[in-house]
């Protein structure tokens, strides 16, 4: 049987607001990656934002222990740009790992100032519009080449087929990376970020560092042939010649390079599917869309805003302070819920629906603010614009097939599969 | 949306037959600014004093603008560089300017975020040129 994916149902979140309610407020717990793998922390978080906004949260996962949760989109908004109350230094995920235990690389945006600076400098003229405009016609071209290479009147995996494979020949373009290997810059991507303590699936400890020792052999041999050529425009080229990041020790280039990898790998792929999966789920929005397929524009910071693929960043409070009427002590760690300010109606009109041309969607929290805001911005919604200009001139139709399946993970807010089939 | 700021000022002055005279005078002070974009286009606004400079373009649907954080001085999306004749009046970067402008391609001496200069009266006439994109 071909039947497609009913969108969700009132009755569903009815009965999904009953069991949040009957939660003891105490015991609410954002960062469960059980509700992010069945979609449901949209709810603790609407309890939350109302009854309490900045919530001290206990998790069972060692190592992620007691934290504070920020919901509400002004909140997240102070917390971000008082990056001098507010530290990176300790890590941007929730997860303290013991002490010897290698997880914790250094990468900028685990830094505070200067030298946080200092390399994002080094990085920034990347996603410089020079380059953008340098790569414009290269990506829209590796999409067309993906779309019509599609199969059609047979269910596939777009998450495969299409999300990582887009964001993977971006993430090879943006490296200068051997094309034949560019498969293993998603992998890497899952090693870096999956981890035993949070994912029962994930590789061993000593496997997994195996695995990323691997990564950064492959770097290294890139990096060394790029040092001892003259400057060009990859990324790779860049760090191996910046002053702020030449001279950058083993554990600090594989921090930044798993950020960027990360970074430009585990976001914009689930913005892919998340936005078609949207779509589908509001099918007077997708008439909107092949009525004027203008509004392309709009709709790409709104898809952003509506999967929201890093659902936290993590702060440290460096010195005792006050957020929303509650007492943070210093070393008090918080996640600001990007996912949530995202849904926060104080701050964005009608947050739970999908609409593609709303007023000012670019204002959002999916980049984050401050210091800190996503470095690939432009870059990310360029690869979207472009992924659904070349949908629109191709298929009258793409069919979610079955429900997705979701990620593990309450960090990456994801997708691993999404059954799907082009008519035609 | 900024609402017309309606400025009420009431003048008191003793006439020399010693009779107290006060006159009301309304004024709605609009200061204009001109935004010349990468491609050299101009556009010219008039927006109620007190209007950020970002929200006079925002609010006019100026593009090149973005103003992504509502004008928290978070994003860098509203930077200009302001006409060298209008530097001294608009003054200098604020402190979270300065960190944020960190971030954006082509950073000048006359670089500044939009959100953090307030049009008054004395910036009537402002002249600002956009970059070639936000961040």
């Amino acid at each position: 049987m071909n039947a497609m994916l009913t969108p969700p149902s009132n009755s569903n979140a009815e009965a999904q607001r009953a069991r949040v309610a009957a939660i003891p407020l105490a015991q609410i717990n954002p960062a469960d990656p059980q509700e992010f793998v069945d979609d449901t922390v949209g709810y603790l978080f609407e309890r939350l934002r109302r009854e309490d906004p900045v919530h001290r949260s206990h998790s069972p996962i060692p190592g992620m222990d007691t934290f504070w949760s920020v919901t509400r989109y002004q909140d997240i908004m102070h917390v971000d740009t008082h990056h001098d109350i507010y530290s990176s230094a300790n890590g941007i995920t929730l997860m303290d790992f013991p002490e010897g235990d290698e997880q914790r690389f250094a990468m900028f945006i685990a830094m505070d100032q200067p030298k946080h600076d200092e390399q994002r400098k080094t990085v920034n003229p990347i996603v410089a519009p020079a380059n953008l405009n340098n790569w414009h016609g290269l990506i829209r071209q590796r999409t067309a080449t993906v779309l019509d290479g599609l199969p059609r009147n047979e269910t596939f995996d777009w998450v495969d087929k299409v999300s990582i494979e887009l964001t993977t020949y971006m993430l090879a373009t943006l490296f200068d990376f051997p094309l034949e290997d560019r498969r293993l810059l998603p992998y890497w991507s899952d090693v870096a970020t999956s981890h035993k303590l949070t994912n029962p699936n994930a590789l061993e400890p000593e496997v997994r560092m195996a695995e990323l020792r691997k990564m950064l052999e492959y770097f290294t041999r890139l990096w060394n042939e790029r040092v001892n050529a003259p400057p060009r425009t990859d990324l790779i080229s860049m760090l191996a010649h910046g002053a702020a990041t030449r001279n950058m020790g083993p554990l600090e280039f594989m921090g930044n390079l798993a950020l960027l990898i990360v970074g430009g790998n585990d976001t914009t792929r689930n913005s892919m599917t998340g936005g078609l999966l949207a779509l589908h789920n509001n099918p007077q929005e997708m008439a909107k869309l092949r009525a004027n397929p203008a509004l392309v524009e709009s709709m790409v910071p709104e898809i952003i805003r509506w999967q929201t693929p890093l659902a936290y960043m993590r702060r440290t409070a460096l010195a005792d302070t006050e957020l929303g009427g509650k007492q943070i002590r210093k070393g008090d760690k918080l996640a600001m819920w990007y996912l949530s300010g995202n849904r926060d109606g104080a701050a964005i009109s009608e947050p739970d629906r999908f609409i593609i041309d709303r007023e000012r969607p670019r204002q959002h929290l999916s980049f984050g603010f401050g210091i800190h805001r996503c470095v690939g911005n432009r870059l990310a919604e360029l690869q979207l614009k472009i992924l659904w200009e070349e949908i629109l001139k191709r298929f009258d139709s793409i069919q979610v097939m079955g429900e997705p399946t979701r990620v593990r993970s309450s960090f990456v807010r994801g997708f691993s599969k999404l059954p799907v089939r082009i008519p035609g | 949306m900024n609402a017309p700021s309606i400025n009420l000022t009431v003048k008191t002055r003793i006439s020399r037959s010693g009779l107290l005279a006060s006159r009301v005078a309304y004024c709605i002070e609009m200061p204009k600014v001109i935004f010349k974009a990468f491609n050299g286009a101009i556009t010219s606004v008039e927006v109620p004093a007190g209007t950020s400079l970002m929200r006079a373009a925002t609010d006019n649907r100026v593009a090149g603008i973005d103003g992504d954080c509502g004008g928290n001085c978070a994003c860098a999306t509203c930077h200009v560089y302001v006409d060298p004749a209008w530097t001294a009046r608009t003054g200098n970067r604020t402190h979270c300017e300065e960190d944020m402008l960190n971030l954006v391609s082509e950073l000048r001496e006359n670089s500044r975020l939009a959100c953090q200069i307030t049009l008054e009266d004395a910036l009537d006439g402002l002249t600002v040129a956009l970059p070639e994109s936000q961040h």
